[in-house]
């Protein structure tokens, strides 16, 4: 049976000052008394007053004799050894008592969740619980926050608090807590903290979050009080029947373009051998797609895979995939819940045009030490979590490792001496210090090292740290200061022949500070604000010799440093009760720094050989030149109805750090490059608009998005340059022009015997360079579709649940091939053989088209059984079908042949059968 | 409370290359190509050829029984005439001043192209090809000027020629199975060989405050090479360009057939200044530039080059008797070749000195054996 227990708590400030007494000292003999006659006896001759839950309690009865002892002494003597718990409250003379559950006696001043047993406990503010009519059902319980008091004013409440989950006492993220009537709302942030603004008198306050089950509770608001939730995961129940539940926060919430995943949500889409994986899921949403199947990265409403910014606990992420990109570099089992912003960016977010990718790591359990480890053929895993001090500290360390050559000797020939490594392991450390203060330590590692055949090893990784210091100054503000290092480092190796071995090296380092507020003014205004600062540095190739046999002159393409800056305030205005406004603005700056050789043009030629002007050197830390700009985010939202909202969106960012891909070769090779006076920032604005509606009690939720963008200096590169150790890469690259547009349909149902969604998202991508002064232009001017530009797209992912015990999950993806320029034909001109391309991007790879299926049998339900087991088994790419991989051409004995190269090119089976215990 | 997960799976994979043929549009099949340069002073020679497919071993399609024409925005017309091999060559002209130039052409397949009129770039003369002696070998150079500064961007084109001499002096040569004596005008031991760029040379002086350029790298003849052997001469031509046909020569030098590394060059599209008139969408390849060509032919002789040294590795001469089972071990199928009697018993020859063919005959080491006339 399940039993919920929460406690409210309430602060009143004036309170805490008026009310303290001396302690009160009692003398008692009883002889296996009832505790209710007990509690009578106690009260008569004490100031105290007894709260409890009659069901808790009826069974006990009590032996003990003692003089002058004091009600903390005597409540932890007649408790001790018992799952009773209990709370005194000494300014109001109040005691209370629970059953398996520790109270917390938070309190606005002074949350100490030790062990109350003890009764070292500080004196807690006010508690008030009052039963009313049955305790074990939670819709049933009015719940007193603050107390009554004469001059009861009319204006709103502020309630505070957290949502955690009641097993594990983690935060829940994303939480929302609802008034049903008033229809106020509050989220929780990422760490399970909201802020609700009421009127006073009775409440029904609806309390939501992703994987929980949903509980709604009758509250009475006498005064400002702080009101923790604690929700149970939802758990597969054989008899319960689970009310469908009022799912409505993707109609309540301001933000548009804003999709959130759990972990639970993901883990349930198949995937190529049976791992959960975050990118895979992401790629089902609407606006979502990837330029291959084994592509780093994602696309989102248009924008280059660069235009996302990746964040995990707030550390960005450069390459978040494994294996050629088959596998997320992210692991699953530490991983709470996704949020990806593609329209609606909040304020706080920056340097990045296209989306958010928010991944929120999980908090390690504070009670319990729980863990799992695997072995499996591609990956084996180790994952361990707990607490370091009881309540306060915990840890969750999870990591990863594979060794996956087996695999790649089932690649086609040219792919046989190919080898491939990854790991990646990570650590969250959450301290609690006191009620107002939190740490967080985050830290990422990961590496890769493959080759694509026998000469050319390719090596990556990310190494992350942060630490986090939550801070809450006062019922209205509370704030996050975060300080962290980014890494990313990519080697190109080669020993294909000793005489030009090489090595080549690129690195991206990451310094970052920033502090962000929240400030609760009242029930209309919510304000965000905060300031935040980057110092990059990055090595933009270093070209060496791989032993002392190769001749291969060391080359190194100078390192470039620079500071982004931004500055934001924004603020949630809820207008009306069906208006509601989220208007941001950010202030961002990029200073390029010194040391550097800077190279200028001619001003108004274009920036090539011919209009370069001398270099010029600039020390170390002097700042080359600056950008700065506003950027706009405002989104609105008129409720139609309860379950019929409107949005619409206006968004403008601007990025100061951009990426070309190298398009040409088998494998992608990133170069990152920062603005500098000759490469603008680019800068991109988004118009979108959309209409949400629920159906049939929330349980099918329908969207319809639209959206313009417009994209200005975004990079792409002049026809035949080179990028790769480039020194002057200006010169090879083009601010061009680009309009997204597109629309998405998404139907989801949340409930039911068959669950999942579906998605179509119709979405161009056009880029133009027609500007004469640049010098070039890419066919001819006109507007060609950019790599990614994938017009169709439709997906569909679904879970059906035939029984308890049986599911079947599918995923079936179809979308238009990726743009490509082709090498097309060959001739012979001035002494040599040359080649032909089409214009840039004028044909297209086959479409693309795949469906997943796997089935998940679970053993038995019974709790108490030595092993749990289950089985699944799936086929990835069920119709067979040879999706390109790469498409690429080599010169072989004097003919260009062209490849398609597909990884999966046939039907995958996959089995997994797994015990617990 | 620990958790363990035993995790067991069972994993089939396959995949697979396929062949990807382009999904070719028509019009990308077979695409001419023009390379050369309107010479505003002398004659003109355009190379008309053919795109052929990737799959292709060809090496050279070229556009036979084409009509070409240099047409004066003034009205005059200049006909060309097919030499062979889709070269086309027209007589000696000279423009007229500040007359716009462009080339017609009228393919046997019934199409038309034309080119856009084209100014008369001015192009100086070259001031001098000079060579300097390095670690590497010999540095070859152009250097010009225009005093009026109006050249530029300039491309050049070279022909070399180098003599060669075969190891052994040949008096003999293998006809149907016998052995007789060459004629003094079959000589086999001194050949010419020749050789045109294969680079797209270009150069400009657009950052500089005058016309000038000095020293432009052309060549390297590498160390101890055959080249230099005993005699080398280079003839330099130069064009002179306007900016947009430089930079299409810019971009036809990145677009080489090197392609899938990552240090190659992203993808060139072409576009030039030659048009189909019967269907506007065809891509045409090629850039008509015009204006005077300059040529200089310089000599340098091995013993202008201290310490040069070619030697050509013939060790292997042998003595073969006049046997039928000499003949039969050591000439049969073209193994070795007599040059020289070795020993004779009166007018009677015993056995005869033989080498591999290569070490007698300059012709098999792609010579020619006709002295080129300005040698």
């Amino acid at each position: 049976m399940q039993r919920f227990f929460i406690l409210i708590y309430l602060v009143s400030m004036s309170l805490v000052a008026a009310a303290q007494g001396g302690k009160t000292l009692i003398t008692v003999n009883f002889e296996n008394t009832s505790f209710v006659e007990v509690v009578e006896k106690v009260e008569t001759m004490s100031p105290y007053y007894f709260y409890y839950d009659l069901s808790d309690i009826k069974d006990i009865k009590i032996s003990i004799k003692a003089a002058n002892i004091s009600i903390n002494e005597l409540l932890a003597r007649v408790f001790k050894g018992s799952d009773i718990f209990f709370a005194v409250d000494e300014q109001m003379k109040y005691v209370f008592v629970s059953k398996q559950v520790k109270l917390q006696t938070n309190l606005f001043a002074n949350e100490n969740e030790e062990n109350t047993q003890s009764g070292k406990n500080s004196v807690p503010d006010i508690v008030a619980v009052k039963d009313l009519k049955n305790a074990t059902s939670p819709d049933d319980t009015l719940y007193e926050i603050g107390i009554k008091s004469n001059d009861r004013r009319s204006k709103n409440i502020i309630i505070t608090g957290y949502i955690r989950n009641f097993k594990t006492g983690e935060p829940i993220v994303g939480g929302v807590v609802f008034e049903n009537k008033l229809k106020l709302s509050s989220t929780t942030d990422q760490y399970g903290f909201y802020t609700l603004s009421l009127p006073p008198g009775i409440h029904h306050l609806n309390v939501q979050g992703s994987g929980m089950k949903d509980l709604i509770y009758q509250v009475n608001i006498l005064s400002e009080g702080k009101l923790n939730f604690d929700l149970s995961e939802k758990i597969v129940s054989l008899k319960e029947v689970i009310v469908s539940t009022q799912k409505v926060i993707n109609i309540q919430r301001v933000q548009m373009g804003v999709e959130g995943l759990t972990i639970q949500t993901i883990k349930k889409i198949p995937t190529v051998f049976g791992e959960a994986d975050i990118l895979k899921a992401v790629l089902t949403l609407p606006g979502v797609k990837t330029v291959g199947e084994a592509s780093t990265g994602f696309n989102v409403r248009g924008g280059s895979a660069d235009q996302n910014l990746i964040l995990f606990n707030d550390a960005t992420i450069f390459n978040p995939s494994h294996f050629f990109g088959l596998f997320s570099a992210f692991n699953p089992e530490i991983i709470k819940d996704i949020k990806l912003y593609k329209s609606s960016i909040p304020a706080k977010y920056g340097g990045r045009l296209s989306s958010v990718l928010d991944i929120t790591g999980k908090e390690g359990n504070k009670k319990n030490f729980t863990g799992s480890a695997g072995i499996g053929p591609v990956t084996s895993r180790f994952n361990l979590e707990g607490p370091i001090a009881k309540e306060k500290t915990s840890f969750i360390f999870g990591g990863r490792a594979t060794y996956a050559d087996w695999l790649l000797k089932l690649l086609p020939q040219n792919y046989k001496k190919s080898k491939a490594f990854f790991y990646d392991a990570n650590l969250i450390i959450s301290h609690k210090i006191d009620a107002k203060n939190d740490l967080y330590i985050t830290s990422y590692i990961s590496q890769d090292r493959f080759n694509l055949n026998s000469d050319t090893a390719y090596e990556y990784g990310n190494q992350n740290i942060n630490l986090k210091w939550k801070h809450v100054w006062n019922n209205k503000l509370s704030s996050v200061f975060t300080i962290g290092d980014d890494r990313y480092t990519y080697t190109i190796s080669s020993d294909q022949n000793p005489v030009n071995a090489y090595k080549l090296n690129f690195n991206i380092n990451q310094f970052y500070g920033k502090a962000d507020f929240n400030y609760f003014i009242n029930s209309k205004h919510a304000l965000s604000f905060g300031l935040n600062s980057i110092l990059y540095k990055l090595h933009p190739g270093n070209y060496n010799p791989l032993d002392k046999l190769s001749l291969v002159k060391p080359e190194t393409v100078e390192a470039e440093q620079g500071i982004e800056s931004g500055i934001y305030i924004a603020d949630q205005f809820k207008i009306s009760q069906k208006i509601s406004l989220e208007a941001g603005l950010r202030y961002s700056m990029f200073n390029f720094m010194g040391p550097k050789n800077v190279t200028t043009y001619k001003s108004g030629l274009p920036r090539d050989e011919v209009n370069k002007l001398p270099t010029t050197f600039y020390d170390k830390g002097k700042f080359i030149n600056t950008y700065a700009g506003p950027e706009y985010r405002a989104s609105l939202r008129y409720a139609v109805t309860n379950s019929f909202s409107l949005k619409g969106g206006y968004n403008s960012s601007r990025q100061y750090i951009h990426v070309l891909s190298n398009t040409t070769a088998i494998a992608p090779t990133d170069i990152w490059k920062l603005s500098d006076p000759n490469i603008t920032p680019q800068q991109g604005q988004q118009l979108s608009f959309g209409v949400y509606k629920n159906l049939k009690s929330n349980t099918i939720e329908t969207s319809i998005e639209v959206y313009y963008k417009k994209i200005k200096d975004y990079l792409d590169y002049k026809p035949g340059a080179k990028l790769v150790l480039n020194h002057n890469i200006e010169t090879d690259v083009i601010n061009t022009r680009g309009k997204a547009y597109g629309i998405e349909f998404s139907l989801k149902k949340t409930e039911g015997k068959v669950t999942g969604w579906v998605s179509y998202t119709y979405s161009r991508i056009l880029l133009q360079l027609n500007d004469p002064a640049s010098g070039t232009t890419i066919n001819n001017g006109a507007y060609y579709p950019a790599n990614y530009d994938k017009p169709h797209d439709i997906t569909l992912v679904g879970n059906f649940k035939i029984n308890q015990r049986v599911g079947v999950s599918w995923n079936v993806t179809y979308s238009t091939g990726r743009p490509i320029t082709l090498p097309v034909a060959r001739f012979y001109y001035a002494g040599s053989q040359r080649v032909l391309y089409s214009n840039r991007n004028e044909y297209r790879v086959p479409d693309y088209f795949r469906t997943d299926v796997s089935m998940n049998i679970e053993g038995n339900y019974k709790i108490k059984q030595k092993t749990h087991n289950s089985w699944t088994f799936g086929f990835y790419n069920l119709t067979a079908r040879k999706n390109a991989y790469s498409v690429y051409f080599v010169s072989e004995s004097g003919v260009i042949n062209g490849y398609k190269l597909s990884i999966f090119g046939s039907i995958i089976p996959f089995v997994n059968y797994n015990i617990r215990f | 409370m620990s958790k363990y997960y035993y995790y067991i799976a069972l994993f089939f994979i396959y995949s697979c290359k396929n062949e990807y043929t382009v999904p070719f549009k028509s019009s990308d099949k077979s695409l001419l190509v023009v390379e050369g340069a309107l010479n505003a002073n002398g004659i003109t020679n355009v190379k008309l050829t053919k795109t052929f497919k990737l799959a292709d071993t060809a090496m050279l399609v070229p556009e036979l029984n084409a009509q070409l024409l240099i047409e004066g925005k003034n009205g005059s017309i200049v006909p060309m005439y097919e030499v062979g091999d889709g070269i086309y060559k027209s007589d000696a002209e000279t423009f007229t001043n500040g007359v716009q130039y462009r080339l017609n052409i009228s393919t046997a397949n019934g199409k038309n192209y034309v080119s856009d009129y084209t100014s008369v770039r001015d192009n100086p003369d070259i001031d001098s090809v000079e060579w300097e002696q390095n670690s590497d070998g010999l540095q070859l150079s152009v250097s010009t000027h225009n005093s009026a500064n109006n050249t530029r961007f300039y491309r050049w084109e070279y022909e070399e020629t180098w003599e060669i001499h075969s190891a052994y002096y040949s008096f003999y040569k293998l006809q149907g199975g016998y052995v007789v004596a060459r004629d003094a005008g079959d000589s086999v031991f001194t050949c010419w060989k020749y050789n045109k760029s294969s680079d797209i040379l270009l150069g400009t002086s657009a950052q500089l405050a005058a016309d000038i350029i000095s020293e432009k790298p052309l060549l390297l003849i590498g160390n101890n090479t055959e080249r230099l052997g005993y005699r080398y001469s280079v003839l330099v031509r130069q064009y002179g360009l306007d900016e947009k046909s430089y930079k299409f020569y810019e971009l036809i030098k990145k677009n080489t057939e090197s392609i899938g590394s990552i240090f190659d060059a992203q993808p060139t599209e072409l576009i030039g200044n030659i048009h189909s008139l019967t269907n506007p969408e065809e891509i045409v390849v090629g850039y008509i530039t015009a204006c005077p060509i300059k040529e200089k032919r310089i000599f340098i002789s091995k013993n202008e080059v201290p310490g040069w040294a070619f030697l050509m590795q013939c060790s292997q001469d042998i003595v073969v008797p006049n046997t039928p089972d000499g003949f039969a071990t050591y000439f049969s199928g073209n193994k070795y070749w007599p040059y020289d009697w070795n020993e004779k018993f009166g007018i009677t020859v015993i056995s005869w000195k033989a080498a591999l063919p290569e070490c007698t005959d300059c012709t098999l080491r792609g010579g020619n054996n006709q002295k080129p006339t300005y040698w």
